[in-house]
């Protein structure tokens, strides 16, 4: 949320409100489908989704957190006339 | 001849360095292929999306219904590249072929008498594991300054990945699995 905020108010030069709120919805979302994935490896009985990445699982267990925030903050950042 | 000597043995990496270690990988080759441009970035979604659909069919036979690959890859590439690549074939199209090829193959195929919740479950695996990648695409060729956008939704998930993983091997929470471990007193009781 914080690299978010930096990265999206500093360098593409939008106002920080608006990293601020990109940043939010980027904090929720990963936790929400981070949440997803665990709920499916629980319904599965499986502690891990493969053992591809060592130490870490598989890949969808990287990338649960990372499935959802692009898709609020391509709708957001659509909305709010920032990216076309 | 050679002897072998139990007692030397290589030091085992400790699992938070492997995980780093992993890691670091898995991340430098994500931002080589947001960095090697928009090919790179099609063969980083082929690639991971491709994996994360095997993992998949997989997950979903442990809650059921094991979503049929030849629904899932074709449905799940699709709505990968449906907003860049494939922009130009209809989703209506799509979606209504996967309704009526879908559920019309699961009157002939093996595995019928559960064919709807197979179906559905590689209708939702498709989605689920296209649809982010699609959307990262269009980020990505978005304007002005679609590559930042891109990068920095990954690093600040990567960052809250990481703070996660921080919190679960800090020693606190691993005192705090160890409280919650039964002891033997709590096992007789």
């Amino acid at each position: 949320m914080i690299v978010t905020f930096i990265g999206v108010s500093l360098i593409v030069g939008v106002p920080p409100v608006y990293g601020i709120l990109i940043g939010a919805l980027v904090g929720v979302s990963a936790l929400v489908g981070d949440l997803v994935e665990s709920q499916m490896k629980r319904i599965a009985e499986v502690k891990d989704s493969s053992h591809l990445i060592p130490g870490h699982g598989g890949v969808l267990d990287r990338l649960d957190s990372i499935l959802f925030p692009p898709i609020l903050v391509y709708f957001a950042a659509t909305m709010l006339h920032l990216i076309h | 001849m050679t002897t072998h000597n139990p007692a030397v043995t290589r030091p085992k990496p400790s699992p938070l360095m492997v995980r780093i270690l992993s890691g670091s990988i898995f991340l430098a080759v994500v931002i080589a292929g947001v960095y090697a441009g928009i090919y790179g970035v099609y063969a980083l979604v082929i690639i991971l999306a491709g994996l994360a659909l095997w993992e998949f069919i997989g997950l979903s036979e442990g809650m059921g219904s094991r979503a049929p690959a030849w629904l899932l890859f074709p449905l799940g590439a699709f709505f990968a590249f449906s907003g860049t690549v494939l922009k130009a074939v209809d989703v209506n199209l799509v979606l209504a072929l996967a309704l009526v090829g879908g559920l019309a193959a699961f009157l002939v195929v093996p595995g019928r008498r559960q064919g709807l919740g197979r179906w559905a479950m590689g209708l939702a695996g498709a989605l689920y594991i296209g649809m982010p990648f699609n959307y990262y695409l269009l980020l990505y060729t978005s304007k002005p300054s679609g590559f930042v956008w891109t990068l920095f939704t990954i690093l600040a998930d990567c960052w809250l990945a990481a703070a996660s993983a921080v919190i679960r091997f800090s020693p606190r929470s691993a005192r705090t699995r160890r409280s919650r471990a039964p002891s033997p007193a709590s096992s007789l009781r």
